[in-house]
């Protein structure tokens, strides 16, 4: 028997300009704005671009592992290790940003997040994949022996601290912004996402990173090996620009219809002022680069960042960020 | 490309410039198009800082060139 249906039209009209039931109109959220939008496009770009783990070969990556020294394993693990410990948390975190663009009724959000969210869990993918098939290593017990402990990091004048912004903030933001996303206020969710976005696309994937990037690519290429890695680095760094990017964007959105909020992204990043300081325990383990090169650019994030979220950068940081005397010794591994 | 319409429904493409903002730098590059500028972005980030930007970066904050049209030029020479 067919189901009895009625029109939408609250008017019983079939044409014309009848109004429309709004709770029938709320289920449509595709517009005009939206598809030609900035966020949009990115979604598309995602999706043209879309890359596949098992199109890299590690064969010589492997090859290049079996020919380095002991210390030069020890020291790209410190780094690739975290890049593993870390494509695994922002996978895992990501859910209260998806959660907060439904609240706030952000449909383009939301649909540019499935391909940011698919594409953190193949990055995940790539670590573990170069891990396992090039270190020989892939077991949780196997690859935490590697990772360099945040705590054991020391500023030695004791000015700074230096917390774990990826494993610490983002847990604590992203569970603030889940609660306000149910709770359903909407300023307290706006508040709340800028400041788990300023901590996870800011902070975390726009400032902090950046330099681990440059340093393993620096390294394939200081070292003559290991092309799957760089390859990788190339691959994740194209959807990274999406990433930080949208974060930065939608916080410009929300700073302009509250210019209070400007101050949530101060607070994060005078929260976790010691880890951007200096150059960390895990991006100094590798002899024989120019470390200062990625303080500068570091700077260049940081200003990058201010700008794409419309907001005036702090120069006391900029400032501690180039002071040479600033600087913190090497931690040790976990195990 | 970014481009804006005039009347008739031509395109015409806008120039672009991006501000790099490494430190001490404040170098200003201007290129025909995204491809062009995004193509001197890395150059000079190549070149001068041994570094490269990300793509969307200097997309999402490239800013139009203002051009000077020839009427307005003529009006105000004239």
């Amino acid at each position: 028997m067919a189901e009895e249906t009625t029109p939408a039209r609250t008017d019983g009209s079939g044409n014309g300009s009848g109004s429309l039931d709004p709770d029938i109109v709320r289920r449509f959220h595709f517009t005009r704005e939206m598809v030609n939008g900035p966020v949009y496009r990115k979604y598309k770009f995602a999706i043209d671009r879309v890359w596949n783990v098992d199109d890299l070969d590690f064969a010589q990556d492997a090859a290049d592992w079996e020919r380095i020294t002991p210390e030069q394993r020890e020291g790209l693990l410190g780094v690739t290790v975290r890049f593993l410990a870390g494509e695994q948390a922002v996978t895992d975190e990501l859910v209260p940003m998806i959660a907060a663009s439904h609240a706030l009724g952000r449909f383009d959000w939301v649909t540019y997040l499935s391909t940011f969210l698919m594409e953190e869990a193949k990055h995940a993918e790539f670590f573990m994949r170069w891990h396992s098939e090039v270190a020989g290593v892939l077991e949780p017990e196997e690859v935490a022996r590697h990772f360099l402990v945040r705590g054991a990091t020391v500023d030695p004048s004791g000015r700074f601290e230096v917390r774990d912004v990826l494993h610490e903030a983002l847990p604590r933001y992203g569970k603030a912004l889940l609660e306000a996303s149910m709770a359903g206020d909407s300023d307290e969710i706006e508040r709340a996402f800028v400041r788990f976005s300023a901590a996870y696309n800011a902070f975390v994937e726009g400032v902090l990173t950046m330099p681990s990037y440059e340093i393993v690519i620096d390294t394939t290429k200081l070292w003559g090996a290991f092309p799957a890695l760089r390859e990788g680095f190339r691959l994740i760094l194209m959807d990274e620009g999406r990433h930080i990017t949208f974060g930065t964007g939608a916080c410009k959105v929300l700073i302009e219809g509250n210019p209070e909020l400007e101050s949530v992204v101060h607070e994060v990043f005078d929260a976790y002022r010691g880890n951007v300081v200096g150059l960390v325990e895990y991006q100094k383990a590798v002899p024989g680069l120019e470390v200062q090169k990625y303080q500068d650019q570091k700077v260049r994030h940081y200003r990058n960042r201010c700008r794409e979220m419309g907001i005036t950068p702090d120069q006391e940081l900029i400032d501690q960020i180039l002071d040479p005397e600033i600087d913190f010794v090497v931690g040790h591994q976990a195990g | 490309m970014r481009a804006r319409a005039c009347p008739g429904c031509i395109l015409v493409a806008v120039p672009l410039s991006y501000e790099c903002l490494d430190a001490d730098c404040g170098h200003i590059i201007v290129a025909a198009d995204q491809a062009a500028l995004v193509a001197a972005v890395q150059e000079h980030m190549s070149s001068v800082h041994e570094s490269f930007e990300l793509e969307d970066v200097i997309a999402d904050t490239a800013t139009e060139v203002a051009e000077e049209r020839d009427d307005e030029a003529g009006a105000r020479d004239g």
